[in-house]
């Protein structure tokens, strides 16, 4: 069995949450982890929607104790949260969607991924059907986690061309 | 409650007066009132800006901000800032890393 973790950051379930669509990772990626700074910084929300992690968190995401951050660690910039992801043994990939955040985890070697490439790649391997993905896209472009016209447009062509 | 002593211009104290008067309260609760909304909006202010700068994190500036990480995008939303703010060259990267990675080892 492999022992290969992915751990999701707070703003990538938010922005789920905050659509409704929190299954989607476990639809593409199966079984997700957070960490307690992570699940605290969403559960900070006060959201109906926390109450969806909440229940998420009893079957198919694990929450677990980060190890603490060394001094010379990551940067004071970032949120308590993405400090613990970064500290977390090199070998699990981490779900990153801040900027910031993920130039710091790739200039540290780390595997990482977003929710717009969670997205496309449960569309091009069926995890997620086509006319699903668009719908998903549809939901995030309107909500309070904006991206630009152009990347929605070539998302939405790729997604359309599988 | 603390009290403190603050030294302002005359101009400004007429002003807190005038907005005791509008807002039929007292000079010090008016200036608690002042006080408090002007801290929420500097740190605001200051959290946004440090975010479009490439100097914090969504994350990042709702701490600065004091506000919670799903406030902050609000916050920005409503500001016309975007979250997403890779490319699509890092989306195609990222997508080859799950249908490899991820998708395949799923448990």
């Amino acid at each position: 069995m492999s022992d290969l973790r992915t751990f999701v950051d707070s703003s990538t379930l938010i922005a789920l949450l905050s659509i409704g669509e929190l299954e989607v990772l476990r639809r593409v990626i199966g079984r997700v982890h957070i960490t307690e700074e992570v699940r605290d910084e969403v559960l900070a929300g006060e959201g109906p929607e926390t109450l969806v992690l909440l229940r998420a968190m009893n079957e198919w995401i694990k929450v677990h104790e980060s190890p603490p951050t060394p001094r010379t660690g990551p940067r004071p910039e970032l949120g308590p949260g993405e400090m613990s992801m970064l500290s977390l043994p090199q070998k699990d990939n981490l779900v990153l969607d801040d900027l910031l955040a993920r130039r710091t985890a790739i200039v540290r070697g780390r595997n990482v991924t977003g929710l717009l490439g969670i997205l496309l790649a449960g569309a091009r391997t069926g995890r997620l059907g086509r006319e699903e993905a668009l719908r998903v896209l549809e939901k995030l472009v309107r909500s309070d986690f904006r991206m630009s016209t152009s990347l929605y447009v070539e998302i939405r062509k790729r997604i359309e061309e599988i | 409650m603390n009290n403190i002593q603050v030294r302002l211009p005359e101009n400004e104290l007429d002003e807190l007066d005038e907005l005791s008067t509008i807002l039929r309260t007292s000079r010090s609760e008016a200036a608690r009132a002042a006080l408090h909304e002007g801290m929420v909006k500097i740190r605001m202010s200051l959290a946004v800006r440090r975010y479009l700068e490439g100097e914090v994190s969504m994350s990042g500036a709702a701490h600065l901000a004091g506000v919670s990480v799903q406030k902050m995008a609000v916050e920005l939303s409503r500001m016309g800032i975007d979250v997403f703010r890779y490319t699509i060259e890092d989306v195609e990267r990222d997508s080859r890393f799950v249908e490899h990675e991820l998708v395949k080892d799923r448990r």
